[in-house]
């Protein structure tokens, strides 16, 4: 299995077409679920994964095929995911005006969290619920987490603390 | 937390993710057009640690290399001494500026000082505070030396601790008269922190000059007043010596100006304080301690001006030598300990 995985991202390298295609196929989903979660947008879960895909081929020079191919993608597709919501922050922190209109176009292409679930992830702030998400739905490590998020394990182990003790006090209050 | 476990279950089986389906079209699109992405690349794996244990390594950095990197002043560099000789300086500083005392002595005569080493074996009061103290002994030296082309009496004091803190005092007094030229002294107050100074005693001023683990403290002149600089004044660790420059007689009197230089490591303000000692000459007794018996002068050590610790101390002074032979401290029984001579070494 990693071997097909290696295989594709060789050929994917090359600049096969095919390849790529066959990859979102096979992971497109996957990802696209992830980065949502992430994100709790649908736009943003959508341009993540274009970027991810589009990016992919130059992105994979830097792949030394060392360790999990598919553990290489997740973790480029929540660099991915997250820096892109960093840069928007930043954005909207220059300029007023433009994060109005980020928001209000926000809410016009992505549909507000309405399962139970993502309402409860929504209660989290962006750098608590990327640590709840990845360990207790995607149940990646804290090393795997501290090295997608570039942080250290100890901070994982403590946002991780803190995401599930406000969720638990969300679920309280809600009885 | 059952119900975020039912949840986190749901999601696990079921992504929950909106359904989308034009993705693949959008990069099919941006690769035709020609479009490249440059992803954010792999932080490497030291930065998250460097980020917990930089800050440590920097505060580290920052303790150690002043203490390593600053060159020591050219002292005596071995371990020393914490305190006193042979009163303490805390019961002076309560002296009144104006306090009555003794007429203060002219001058002492340096030809009386003799090469060697005396060793001082502590006596405790047998306060419980004072346990322990038994064990330590102060250690006198001197021995001839010049300082700046004259002829001096360098004497080192030290102060043996059993943990190795403490403090070494190096003082250079005139062969003549035993006049203060140059006060240096080398405190271990912790193993890592080696702090140094010295006064230089140039005609009524004092020039201070301390090395800190922080930095270098630049010099700084104390204008000694004028009343004590046109007598004879001693520092404190000199005091057993002048002593022995004393030419003691049945009903001696007499009074010592004493500098007191309080040092405040950190830098910022190093006051000197001047006090008054009166000798007064009780007896003479023939006493008897760990190096031999002596023929002494008793000599009744007081500080005038303050009323809770103005009587201090007993002295008993080999009338031939000049050499104190014992101290007794006067007062509270934690108010001080003795000592008496327990060697005298080539």
């Amino acid at each position: 299995m990693e071997s097909e995985s290696d295989d594709l991202a060789r050929r994917i390298r090359a600049g096969s077409g095919e390849a790529l295609e066959a990859l979102y196929r096979s992971a497109g989903a996957r990802l696209y679920a992830l980065a949502w979660r992430l994100t709790l947008n649908r736009a943003d879960a959508e341009d993540t994964v274009h970027d991810v895909f589009v990016g992919l081929p130059r992105a994979l020079e830097r792949y030394h095929e060392q360790g999990s191919f598919a553990a290489w993608l997740k973790r480029l597709l929540i660099r991915t995911a997250l820096m892109r919501r960093r840069q928007e922050r930043r954005r909207d922190a220059r300029d007023a005006a433009y994060a109005v209109a980020a928001e209000l176009d926000r809410s016009g292409t992505g549909p507000a969290p309405e399962g139970e679930a993502e309402r409860l992830l929504a209660v989290l702030p962006e750098v608590l619920r990327a640590v709840v998400v990845l360990r207790e739905i995607e149940g990646m490590s804290h090393g795997e987490i501290a090295r997608a998020l570039g942080i250290s394990e100890v901070t994982s182990r403590v946002r991780l603390m803190r995401g599930l003790e406000r969720l638990r006090r969300t679920l309280r209050t809600e009885g | 937390m059952r119900r975020w476990n039912e949840v986190r279950s749901r999601l696990r089986q079921d992504d929950g993710a909106p359904s989308t389906s034009g993705v693949w079209q959008r990069i099919e699109a941006s690769r035709r057009g020609g479009a490249t992405i440059t992803l954010t690349p792999e932080r490497p794996r030291i930065l998250p640690r460097l980020g917990l244990y930089g800050p440590m390594a920097l505060a580290l950095l920052v303790l150690l290399i002043p203490s390593r990197t600053i060159p020591p002043p050219s002292l005596p560099s071995y371990p020393v001494p914490d305190w006193s000789w042979p009163f303490l300086p805390q019961a002076v500083l309560a002296q009144g500026a104006r306090a009555p005392h003794l007429p203060a002595i002219g001058s002492l005569d340096g030809s009386r000082l003799q090469s060697g080493r005396w060793v001082y074996k502590w006596i405790p009061s047998g306060h419980p505070a004072q346990e322990g103290l038994s064990r330590m002994a102060d250690t006198v030296t001197i021995r001839r030396g010049s300082h700046r082309g004259e002829p001096v009496w360098l004497v080192t004091q030290r102060v043996g601790l059993a943990s190795g803190k403490g403090r070494l005092d190096s003082l250079y007094l005139r062969l003549s008269d035993l006049r203060p030229l140059r006060h240096a002294l080398v405190a271990s107050i912790l193993d890592r922190f080696r702090r140094a100074g010295a006064i230089d005693f140039e005609g009524d001023t004092m020039r201070w000059q301390f090395v800190l683990p922080g930095g270098f403290i630049p010099p700084r002149d104390t204008v000694v007043t004028a009343a004590i600089s046109t007598g004879y004044a001693a520092v404190w660790p000199e005091f057993p010596l002048l002593l022995n420059g004393i030419q003691f007689a049945k009903n001696w009197t007499g009074a010592v100006p004493m500098l007191l230089p309080s040092i405040d490591w950190s830098g910022r303000d190093s006051p000197v304080h001047v006090y008054w000692i009166d000798l007064r000459v009780t007896g003479r007794e023939r006493v008897t301690v760990p190096a031999g018996t002596f023929d002494c002068w008793r000599i009744s050590e007081r500080i005038p001006g303050n009323e809770d610790r103005e009587a201090i101390a007993d002295l008993w002074v080999d009338s031939r030598s000049g050499a104190l032979v014992r101290e007794r401290p006067r007062g509270s029984s934690n108010s001080g300990h003795g000592r008496e001579l327990s060697a005298i070494l080539p």
